[in-house]
Order: C-alpha cells, then sequence, then structure tokens
C-alpha cells in the first residue's frame, strides 16, 4: 500500500512513538521480574512450580520486541501495533477464560506471595487494560491524523485504498489508489445523509470479508493475492451465484457500494480527464463562443430562510407545504396568487444557481437525497432523488411528455384505482404548466451529438413514422449550451427549473407571502382528531421545531412523503405501498471515432413505439463519474470502457413498473425501499434494451453493451437476440431509477388509496398530497410535467380548504 | 391484604395476569400495528374515562350483589390496563369492522382475561348471572356485556365529540 513516507511525523505520530518506546522499556524489564524470583529469594520455590513463566517470558519479550521495532517507524511498522493492540486484547480475553474456568486454587502461590491467584489476575487484567487502551487511543488518533480524514475511518479508509488498487486496473492510471480514497472521504464529509453510514459497513465488511477465507484483511494482502480475491469473491462467486441468496445479496450490495465509492473517487479526479478524453465545458474551446450566443439570462431572485435566521421554536402559515419540487413549487405558485400565505419546509439546502459548479461529485453530495446513494434494501436498485430548494427538477433533465391518454384511463377505471380525476381540467392544468415552465422541443445546436446518428438509426430501422413517435425532446429548457451538466445542476439559467422559474415567480407574485424555509426535515405531523395542527421538524443545525398551519400539503416526493405520513401513523395500513417507479436500464455502444456524446444535453432523443411495448428509449450521457457508475466491466474492461468515454453512446430504457414497490420506516435507516422488478418488467426490460442495441448497432457502435453485473457485449443483432435467455434476473443487470411515483396514490374507493380525489388525505380534514407519491400507477414516460399538472389541478382543492379554515 | 390482593395471591400473581394482557395486546396488534393519529386524542380521552368508569361499576355491582368482590388491585390493573388500555386499544383497531366482528372481538378478548384472572387469582368466582346458574355462565355472560361495548362507545364519544374538539365517533 502507499504511504506518504517522506512527510515528517506528525504530533499524534510521535506521541504514538513515544508510548511504543515506554512499552518497549516496560516489556524489557518486565522479563528480568519474570526471571529474577526463579533465581533468587523467598519466592523461588513457589515460581519454579509455574510453568506458565516460560511462556509469559517469550511473550513479553515479543512484545517488547515489537514495541521497539514498530516505535523505530510508526508509519512502515504500522501493522506491528496492531498486532501489539491484538495481543494485548486476546489476553485479556483469555484471563477472562481463567477467572471462570481455571482452578485458581494453587496454594503455594498463596503461601508465598501473599495473594491469591485471582487477585493476581484481576491486578494483571488491569494493568494489561490499560496498556490496551492506550495503545488503541494513541493509535487511532496518529491514523487519522496521519489520513486527515474527514469521514471515514483509517480501517475504511484503507480497505478502498486496497480496492480501489486493483479495482482501477490498467494502463496509464493516472491517480493513486490514496488519491481515491481521498477524494472520496472529501465527498463523503460533505454532506449529511442518514444512510452515510452504510458506506462504512461495506468498507468496514470489504476489509474483514477476506477473513472467511482465512486470508489476511484486505489492506493486509499482496497486491496480487488481493486481486485474486477481489475477482473470486466478490465477481465470479456472485455471478456464478456460489453464495447463499441473502448472503450473494449482501456481497453485491457491499462490492456495489464500494465500487461506486472508487469510481467515483477515480473519475471526479480532472487528473483523470485527459485520460477518458473528457473536458469540462468551461475549458472547451467553442465554449466562449456558445456563451456569447446564448448568454444566461438574468436571474430572478429567491429569497430563502435558512435555520440561523429561525429565532422561534414555533412557526406559522395558512399553508404549510412540505418540499420544494415540482409538485411543492406548483402549488406554492397558485396557493400565492389565491391571495394565500404560504411557508415552504425543505429539507434541502438552497443553493443559488451561481454556486453550481463542474465538479460532478461536489455536486452530488450537495443536491442529491443521500449524495444520491439512495439504494432499495436489497442493493441492487438505486434512486435517485435531488434534495434541495427546487427539488429533483434542479438536477432532472427537464425532458417533458404529457400523460399518456392510456395512462389516465386506466387512472380513472372504476374497477381499479377510480382516481376520478377530471379530464377536461386535467389537460387544462397540463397546458398552463407547459406555457409556465416554457417546454418547447428541443431542436437546438447543442443536443447530445451521440442523438443524431441514434436518430437516424432509428429511422432506417422504421421506428421514426406514425403511429410511434421519435425525434428530439421536448423540454423545459431554453437557449441550452450543451454543457451536459443538467444533472448536476444548471449554472446558466437555461433550465427553467423550479429553483429558476417558478418559485422566484411565486415570490415575486405572492409579495411576502411565500416564504421557504430550506434545512428543515419534517419529521412527522400532530394532530387534534381530524384535523392537521403541526409538523415537527428538525432544523439542519440540530434544533427542532414545530410549524403551525391551517392548512398542510405533503410534496416531498416519492417515498418521503409516504414515510412522513407513516411516522405520523396516518393511514399506515396503506401508506407507501402500491409504490412504483420508470425503471431504468441502460445499453451502451462505443463508436469508431469520438463522438463527444457529453458535450450536449444529456437526453436529446426518444422512441416511443405504438402500441405502447411498455417502455421509451431515450438517448442519454452523463460527466464521467455519473458514466462510471453504470459502465459495464469489472477491473480492467471497465477502465477500457472508461477510455473510450468519448467515443461511447448511451440509450437509456424506461419501463413503467407494476406497483410492487414498498416504503417503510423500517430497516436499518428508518427508511427502506423494497423492491424487485416484476417477471413482466423484468421481460419489458429485456425487450427495450435489445432494443436500444439494435439502434446502436444500426447508428455503427461496435460492439453495444447492456449494463449487466457481468460484461457481454455483442456486434451483430443476431448475437444481441440472445441476450434475454443470458439474465437470470433483476440481480444480473444494473437498473435504477430518478422516477419514483406511488405510494400515497389517489382512489375514491373507501378499500384501497391513501388520498381522495380531491388529493386530501383520507381522514384527514387539512392534509393534502402534491406529488409523485399521488400517482396510482406509473406513468411509464418521464413524469414530471404530470407532478406539476396534478398540483396546478388539485390546487384549488387545497385554496378551498385554506380559505375556509381562513 | 386479602382485600388488596385477594386471599393466597401474592405479586407474582399479578406479574403472570399483567403477562395475560401483554399477549393478549400482542394478539390485537396483529390486525392493527398503531392507532390513526386522528384518533390519538380520542384513544386517550378514553383510556382516562373508561377505566375509572369500569373500576368504579365494578365496586357498585359487587355492592348491588351482581358480581363478585374483585380485591382492589385486581379491580385497579382489570380496569385501567385492560379495559383502559388494552379494550380502547382493540376498539381503535376494529370500530370500522362489521358489528358482529366488533362484538365478537371484545367478547372473546374479555372472556379470556376473565378465564386467566380467574385461575391465577380466583377471582371472577360468582355461580350465577342475573340468576343464570353457573360460574362459566357468569364469566361468558360478562363477556358478552362487555362485547356490547364497541355500541355504546361511539354513541358516547358522538356526545362528546360536540363539546371537545378533535373526539371522533
Ligand atoms: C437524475 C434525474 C433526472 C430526471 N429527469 C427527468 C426528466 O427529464 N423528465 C421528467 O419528467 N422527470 C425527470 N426526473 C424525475 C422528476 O424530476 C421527478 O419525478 C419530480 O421532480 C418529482 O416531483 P416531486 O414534487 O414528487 O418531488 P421532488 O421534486 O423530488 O421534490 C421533493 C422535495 O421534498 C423535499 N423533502 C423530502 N423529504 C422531506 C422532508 N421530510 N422534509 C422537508 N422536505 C423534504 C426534498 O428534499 C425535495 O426537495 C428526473 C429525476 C432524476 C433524479
Ligand atoms: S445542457 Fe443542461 S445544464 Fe447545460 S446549459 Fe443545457 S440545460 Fe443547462
Amino acid at each position: 500500500m502507499p504511504e506518504s513516507i517522506d512527510r515528517p511525523l506528525l504530533p499524534e505520530e510521535r506521541r504514538l512513538r513515544l508510548l511504543l518506546r515506554i512499552l518497549a522499556i516496560a516489556f524489557t524489564l518486565a522479563i528480568f521480574a519474570y526471571l529474577l524470583p526463579a533465581l533468587v529469594g523467598g519466592w523461588r520455590p513457589a515460581w519454579l512450580q509455574l510453568p506458565f513463566v516460560t511462556n509469559s517470558v517469550v511473550k513479553i519479550a515479543t512484545l517488547g520486541l515489537l514495541a521497539f521495532v514498530a516505535s523505530g517507524d510508526v508509519r512502515r511498522f504500522r501493522a506491528l501495533v496492531l498486532i501489539l493492540i491484538w495481543a494485548h486484547a486476546v489476553s485479556e480475553l483469555a484471563m477472562v477464560a481463567c477467572l471462570i474456568w481455571a482452578d485458581l486454587a494453587a496454594p503455594l502461590w498463596q503461601a508465598h506471595l501473599g495473594m491469591s491467584m485471582t487477585a493476581t489476575l484481576w491486578g494483571a487484567m488491569a494493568l494489561d487494560g490499560v496498556i490496551l487502551v492506550l495503545l488503541i487511543g494513541a493509535f487511532t488518533a496518529a491514523d487519522r491524523a496521519h489520513y486527515e480524514l474527514h469521514y471515514l475511518s483509517p480501517l475504511e479508509f484503507r480497505s478502498l485504498c486496497a480496492l480501489a488498487d486493483v479495482v482501477v486496473e490498467g494502463r496509464d492510471e493516472r491517480i493513486t489508489p490514496e488519491d481515491i480514497a481521498r477524494n472520496v472521504d472529501r465527498y463523503l464529509g460533505s454532506f449529511r445523509a442518514r444512510r452515510k453510514w452504510l458506506t462504512k459497513l461495506a468498507l468496514t465488511g470489504l476489509e474483514l470479508y477476506p477473513l472467511l477465507s482465512w486470508l489476511a484483511p484486505l489492506s493486509y494482502q499482496h497486491r496480487e493475492e488481493r486481486a485474486a480475491f477481489v475477482r473470486r469473491c466478490l465477481y465470479q462467486d456472485v455471478d456464478r451465484r456460489l453464495l447463499p441468496a441473502w448472503f450473494r445479496t449482501l456481497v453485491q450490495g457491499m462490492s456495489r457500494l464500494a465500487n461506486q465509492l472508487t469510481y467515483l473517487g477515480y473519475y471526479n479526479d480532472p487528473r483523470t480527464f485527459e485520460s477518458v478524453g473528457y473536458t469540462p465545458f468551461l475549458s472547451r474551446p467553442d465554449t466562449p463562443a456558445r456563451l456569447a450566443q446564448d448568454p444566461p439570462p438574468p436571474r430572478r431572485p429567491l429569497a430563502t430562510l435558512s435555520p440561523a435566521d429561525v429565532r422561534q421554536e414555533t412557526l406559522d402559515a395558512d399553508v404549510v407545504i412540505v418540499g420544494t419540487g415540482a409538485g411543492g413549487s406548483i402549488l406554492a405558485h397558485e396557493l400565492v396568487r389565491a391571495g394565500l400565505d404560504v411557508l415552504m419546509l425543505e429539507r434541502g439546502p438552497h443553493y443559488d444557481p451561481s454556486e453550481f459548479n463542474e465538479d460532478e461529485v461536489d455536486m452530488l453530495g450537495k443536491l442529491y437525497a443521500d449524495g444520491a446513494l439512495q439504494l432499495s434494501r436489497d442493493f441492487r436498485f438505486q434512486v435517485l432523488q435531488g434534495s434541495c430548494v427546487g427539488g429533483t427538477t434542479v438536477v432532472n433533465n427537464a425532458v417533458s411528455f404529457r400523460l399518456p391518454d392510456r395512462v389516465l384511463e386506466r387512472w380513472n377505471d372504476r374497477d381499479q384505482l377510480d382516481a376520478r380525476i377530471d379530464e377536461r381540467e386535467y389537460r387544462a392544468a397540463e397546458d398552463a404548466v407547459w406555457q409556465l415552465i416554457h417546454v418547447t422541443e428541443q431542436d437546438h445546436r447543442h443536443l447530445n451529438p451521440s442523438g443524431y446518428p441514434i436518430h437516424a438509426a432509428i429511422a432506417r430501422l422504421g421506428l421514426a413514422g406514425s403511429p410511434n413517435r421519435s425525434g428530439p425532446v421536448a423540454a423545459n429548457i431554453a437557449g441550452c449550451l450543451g454543457c451536459g451538466y443538467c444533472n448536476i445542476g444548471c449554472a446558466y439559467g437555461k433550465k427553467l427549473s423550479m429553483l429558476d422559474v417558478v418559485l422566484p415567480l411565486a415570490q415575486q407574485a405572492g409579495r411576502g407571502r411565500l416564504r421557504i424555509l430550506a434545512g428543515c426535515d419534517v419529521g412527522r405531523l400532530e394532530a387534534t382528531g381530524k384535523r392537521i395542527t403541526a409538523a415537527r421538524c428538525e432544523l439542519s443545525d440540530g434544533r427542532t421545531i414545530r410549524v403551525k398551519g391551517r392548512t398542510f400539503a405533503l410534496a416531498a416526493g416519492a417515498v418521503s412523503s409516504s414515510l412522513i405520513l407513516l411516522r405520523s401513523s396516518i393511514q399506515s395500513r396503506r401508506a407507501g405501498r402500491e409504490l412504483c417507479f420508470n425503471i431504468g436500464a441502460p445499453v451502451s455502444g462505443i463508436f469508431p471515432q469520438p463522438i463527444r456524446s457529453y458535450a450536449g444535453l444529456q437526453i436529446s432523443h426518444y422512441v416511443d413505439l405504438e402500441p405502447s411495448r411498455g417502455y421509451v428509449v431515450e438517448s442519454w450521457y452523463n460527466p464521467p463519474v455519473a458514466q462510471a457508475l453504470t459502465m459495464p466491466g469489472w477491473f480492467e474492461d471497465h477502465f477500457e470502457h472508461m477510455r473510450q468515454y468519448d467515443r461511447i453512446a448511451s440509450l437509456g430504457v424506461l419501463v413503467g413498473s407494476e406497483s410492487n414497490g414498498r416504503a417503510t420506516t423500517g430497516g436499518l435507516t428508518g427508511r427502506e425501499i423494497q423492491y424487485e422488478p416484476t417477471p413482466g418488467d423484468l421481460r419489458k426490460l429485456l425487450d427495450g434494451i435489445v432494443l436500444g442495441g439494435r439502434i446502436l448497432l444500426e447508428a455503427g457502435c461496435r460492439p453495444v453493451m447492456p449494463h449487466t453485473f457481468r460484461l457481454r457485449r455483442y456486434s451483430t443483432p443476431a448475437e444481441l437476440e440472445t441476450f434475454p435467455a443470458s439474465v437470470r434476473d433483476h440481480a444480473d443487470l444494473t437498473i435504477g431509477t430518478g422516477h419514483p411515483q406511488g405510494g400515497n396514490p389517489i382512489s375514491a374507493r373507501g378499500d384501497r388509496g391513501v388520498v381522495d380525489p380531491d388529493f386530501r388525505v383520507k381522514g384527514y380534514a387539512n392534509l393534502f398530497v402534491a406529488d409523485a407519491s399521488l400517482f396510482p400507477s406509473s406513468v411509464g414516460v418521464n413524469p414530471q410535467i404530470t407532478v406539476m399538472s396534478l398540483a396546478r389541478y388539485g390546487a384549488r382543492f387545497v385554496a378551498e380548504a385554506a380559505g375556509r379554515a381562513g | 391484604m386479602e382485600r388488596i390482593l385477594g386471599p393466597g395471591n401474592t405479586i407474582v400473581h399479578y406479574l403472570w395476569v399483567l403477562v395475560v394482557y401483554l399477549m393478549m395486546l400482542v394478539l390485537m396488534r396483529y390486525g392493527n400495528q398503531t392507532v390513526e393519529l386522528s384518533y390519538r386524542r380520542t384513544r386517550a380521552f378514553l383510556i382516562w374515562t373508561l377505566g375509572p368508569i369500569v373500576f368504579i361499576a365494578n365496586w357498585l355491582l359487587f355492592r348491588a350483589g351482581a358480581m363478585s368482590f374483585l380485591p382492589w388491585l385486581n379491580n385497579v390493573l382489570h380496569a385501567l390496563v385492560w379495559v383502559g388500555v388494552g379494550l380502547t386499544f382493540l376498539y381503535a383497531g376494529c370500530r370500522t369492522r362489521a358489528g358482529w366482528e366488533q362484538f365478537a372481538l371484545f367478547a372473546v378478548f374479555s372472556f379470556v382475561v376473565k378465564v386467566a384472572e380467574h385461575l391465577l387469582l380466583g377471582t371472577w368466582e360468582h355461580d350465577n348471572f342475573f340468576g343464570i346458574p353457573g360460574q362459566t355462565t357468569y364469566m361468558a355472560g360478562w363477556s358478552a356485556l362487555d362485547g356490547l361495548l364497541p355500541f355504546v362507545i361511539p354513541v358516547v364519544l358522538r356526545q362528546v365529540a360536540r363539546i371537545v374538539p378533535g373526539i371522533m365517533p
């Protein structure tokens, strides 16, 4: 393992050295203390009968030698200190065992020393205990200081270094494993999240996992042995399903998390950019021209409150809206225009777009829920959600689809959920939203460069004509510069998100009636009978406050809104159930020449077949970190693919899932997402991936690679057709979502749903829901327009209730 | 002491009674894990009123000769813990079910608890239920009357809701 050996010793390391020197001397003296009574004095007869003296002399001499050598260079001989700690811990355990089970009535001992064996053992335990505590304290302090860690412990840090050393594998590596681990530590230290400790668990598990195979911990293995171990135990055993299912889930989850951290640490480092052919937007040669042609528009100001602005323990408003994302912002916009006094509570922070930068990892930590680490219970399904003022619209791709007729029909089906959404009013709301956020077809110069050959391939395959729909996407984007950073926040005011447009407009229209409190996490609600009276919140500075209101609306997004209900014991039997998603599965292809897919709008083209096959295919590309996180292949394969980053194009297959997911307050973090795709959804995914692969092949890519656990490459359509048969279940695929929906579905039925058709939570007079959790089923297309339109449609119900309450 | 614990009873006997209550609560939780937020205030109201009312009623009915004497600790636990907490929880969970189901649940749970108290403490010892002879009849009779509680409670709650905000029938 590389170490920064040449730096001078830090004060903590010098303290450890001093302790080791003292111990070396003490242990040496102890040798004589053991031997002398055997040679001289009245204790001799008793001593000669004690067989353990020899062992003790050997032990103490060895420990002395270890301490002596380790004190010579505490960095290089770090492992010796660990052995010293280990020896003392074992010694303590052995003495406890003796106290419990051994026959300690040695009469000679008592007679000559005037002390019982039991008392002697207690004394020895106390002495060893003190040494143990001192050693652990000094060692941990020295390790922490040495690595200058923000979040990880030295053990986790070393585990990550060890993994990075073998996972990022190929010619021309640009940064060291230690650099990678340091980048990761900086990232993990940069945001607050409940699930962050899972990364610690994964790295600790990884370090100790080799012990099960009777091998040294990961960071203590030789590189070759370690590489072989990682290949065999983290990859092959999982792929061949040699482990029991529950254990395989754990191992796969652990390795997924740890691998992702590694890629994140490597590919976010600007020193690696050139090797993958990536140029950040501000360094691209044509950027000044693009900026001159489409300069950023003047910013609309948005005033928010932070916890520091909140002095009192109770706040008050006509309407309290939880969440400032797609649903919450549109609702607030409507309510302030209706003359109501609105207070929005947002868990995430408020960043002005001018604070957005090109550092992917920095932005992931700042703008996403759980720093983008949110996974389902089996660690196999990533659920991305924004967490900042503006919600997920700050990090989304702005792709806009109207709610398909067939979906609205299903929602309103009297034999199903019977949502009773008035179609005419809903469509009017949709039109209004479309206009408010300026949705237009994106036919400008700066689309994803891979979108053009992909679009041509769709046409050649005969998929472009009616009744299919295809072409450039519609989006709430104006004057796009094609920087490719939609998922880490648009710094140029081009994406007309809630943060950029709707909230500032609402605040302007409201003339002081719209307040937004950022850094305020709503835990649960309080009620008197059927009326909600207050929300209990935790501020980001650790204080708790109560926010009183006359009317409350939950717009915390799918998952979170259900969890607030569950934590409040509201609709406990139904909230969180019927959770669904647009599951995304990517497929990538390598072009023979550079196409720089990253240098344009991330999602630019799509194809939606009619009659629907249950999926939409969209062109898709990411800056290097996000791309690396899902890039197929392990070790050198992954590395080689990333080296061809500027020649790769990707398509995303979106499948509207069945409603078999569930959000619960259980699990390790009190926030658990349970989900596995049904066989039907898996079939649709595979069908979509094959179609995506065919489009990429037609566009000229060779090979194409569905994003799978085991790398699979296909160079002809005939080969590609064999792909579905190679997939046993979803564990073989890389799947995830940015579109969680449902959990609090609307239904007029008494025996189903959480929310009535007037958006009121069943059984409560003044509690409403206005976000993606309302969906009775997955929409199957990008959902933001539906979320916003539903919020606008439902605003009149909230306004009526608030008006009455006022 | 005999009037408090009952003849031959010790605190340990009462601990066993509490264990029985606990087991009943665990069973009830299978049907309904939590009490809906909107019902919390009503539950609190029931806990603080139903328990004391039953406590007093038990004593008065004993004085009237309709019930056997419940030692004071037995009466306190039965009225305040079992009826106050246990049956209130049961009511909060099953009040939207069909009437016969509510009746059956209340009657069966009450019967089980009475039998347990009878076996453990020797209480609920009486040879008739309003003239109908039989020890078992006595316990079954009072359990059947407990089964009527879910029909009485909403009537009372409806009246209370008129004056106390947040109370739901
Ligand atoms: C990477 C990505 C790309 C996407 N691209 C598209 C796209 O191109 N087109 C499209 O249609 N959709 C897209 N989506 C999805 C779309 O943005 C969401 O479906 C939509 O924003 C959901 O709106 P919402 O109001 O339900 O929740 P959100 O917009 O997620 O807003 C919820 C807000 O509530 C806050 N919150 C949560 N819990 C609490 C709490 N306890 N207390 C206080 N506040 C809380 C959150 O921090 C968040 O700000 C994308 C999503 C992602 C992740
Ligand atoms: S690509 Fe996305 S982030 Fe970049 S300017 Fe266009 S809308 Fe903004």
